[in-house]
């Protein structure tokens, strides 16, 4: 039977059906992806027990999403930091704890990866575009950048990507420090775009988007370690 | 309750072009109403987006088909009014798919709204593909974003009578409506005009559809009768 990936969702407030309405997002790359490598994707929203849903779930994705709150992090926000959620936070906190504890398959993805980060022990730059070294990092006036990152020999990213690829990016925060995490792939201006956790059975997590630029084989490698 | 004990109940959702943040894409939407009201009664949500094939029944013990947009008419035989102008086929098919799968196997299914007309149209049954303009329908309710309330008669000796009772007020925003029910029983009617608001398949263990939206006005007994038989086929 072909695995069950859950995909982390947005709570977002919008006009839809009826006015002012709290709906969940998530682009549809995503799921696309995850169907594409031979996964059944199913999004999951917020919710107080976490270890049922993982209970039904063969591997997880936490994707990309609004800023995490700086105090997380030990951080006042930032001018630029101003759209983030505790209950979002808190509930992907849980997930990400969860799924590892019980070596879970797990694919974080910009927002993930700066969450992902911050639980080990990390720091995140609020604000790319006004951090100095970084400022032609990100999205500029809409239009998102792409870079070139080099990835690390003997990681699981490498292993599924080689060693150097372009990235997306459209995030104006990034990581700064990755705690107890390794660190396997940086941009040129020295901003750490992978990450890994030694001696996991399956943990990628990128600060680019892998699903919008059709990295077929990282979503590959999820489903495969999700099947075992 | 013991752990593990918790149906999961997959729910149904549209794709379609969105803008939210700084992003402008097609993105999978649901209200957060669904999946809050099914942790409320005891289920485990997963929202299924489209695409997704039968297989998926193999990991849910209930399933929701939600509100959203217009089915195509070719479903039902009919060419497209000017007013079904947005309709999803990939979301269509994935969602035919999951109805025949679950009542195939007699695995609990509740349609509302767009769920409710999608079960009626691939059973035998027709729409009305816009409700005010068609006679007798004029002013049955709110739709374009505006909800009303209306009452509900519930037939007698249906399930959903025994789950309900015989009189509910129901919200409304449709513009659309169920002509024909195909081979299902119709077990409500709207009290102004007589529109079919709800329907079943008595044989199944629960398979009833409704016109109005039970997640948003409390009518929390419908989603914790629909659980509970859930929760008979997880154990």
């Amino acid at each position: 039977m072909r695995p069950l990936i859950g995909i982390t969702t947005s709570v977002n407030s919008r006009d839809y059906e009826t006015p002012n309405q709290s709906v969940v997002i998530l682009p549809e790359n995503y799921p696309k992806a995850i169907r594409k490598a031979g996964g059944i994707p199913l999004l999951i929203s917020e919710c107080d027990d976490v270890d049922e849903l993982l209970d039904c779930l063969d591997g997880l994705v936490i994707s990309g999403g609004r800023d995490i709150n700086p105090n997380l992090y030990s951080q006042t926000p930032h001018e630029k930091t101003t759209d983030f959620s505790d209950i979002q936070d808190s509930w992907e906190i849980s997930l990400i704890e969860g799924a590892i504890e019980r070596g879970l398959p797990l694919l974080c993805i910009c927002r993930g990866h700066q969450l992902l980060c911050v639980i080990r022990g990390g720091q995140l730059f609020q604000d790319l575009p006004t951090t100095e070294g970084y400022e032609e990092h990100g999205a500029t006036g809409g239009n998102w950048s792409e870079h070139i990152i080099k990835l690390e020999k003997d990681s699981l990213i490498f292993e599924l990507l080689g060693s150097e690829i372009r990235g997306n990016s459209g995030h104006h925060q990034g990581v700064s420090d990755a705690g107890d995490l390794r660190v396997v792939g940086k941009t040129s201006d020295g901003l750490i775009e992978a990450v890994e956790l030694n001696d996991y059975p399956f943990l990628i997590s990128t600060q680019w988007h892998p699903e919008m630029l059709g990295q077929d084989s990282v979503f590959e490698g999820l489903i495969q370690a999700s099947s075992r | 309750m013991p752990v593990g004990n918790s149906p999961v109940i997959g729910i149904t959702c549209p794709s379609r072009p969105t803008k939210w943040a700084n992003w402008d894409l097609d993105a999978v939407v649901l209200p957060t109403t669904y999946h809050k009201m099914v942790m409320q009664c005891g289920g485990i949500p997963l929202l299924i987006p489209p695409g997704c094939s039968s297989e998926v029944m193999n990991r849910i013990d209930g399933l929701i088909i939600s509100g959203g947009p217009d089915i195509n008419p070719q479903i039902y035989g009919q060419n497209s009014g000017s007013y079904t102008n947005e309709i999803y086929p990939a979301q269509d098919d994935s969602e035919i798919e999951l109805i025949k799968s679950a009542i195939d196997k007699d695995v609990p299914l509740l349609c509302i709204c767009r769920g409710f007309q999608l079960l009626c149209a691939i059973n035998g049954g027709e729409l009305h593909q816009h409700l005010p303009e068609t006679v007798g329908y004029e002013n049955h309710g709110g739709w374009n974003g505006r909800v009303t309330e209306h009452g509900v008669d519930i037939i007698k000796g249906t399930k959903l009578e025994k789950i309900m009772g015989t009189h509910i007020t129901a919200n409304s925003t449709h513009h659309q409506g169920v002509s024909n029910a195909g081979n299902l029983l119709i077990s409500a009617y709207s009290s102004h005009d007589n529109l079919i608001e709800a329907v079943e398949f008595e044989e199944l263990r629960f398979c009833i559809g409704v016109q109005w939206h039970p997640e948003r006005i409390k009518h929390t007994n419908l989603y914790l009768e629909f659980i509970e038989t859930a929760r008979g086929s997880s154990l």
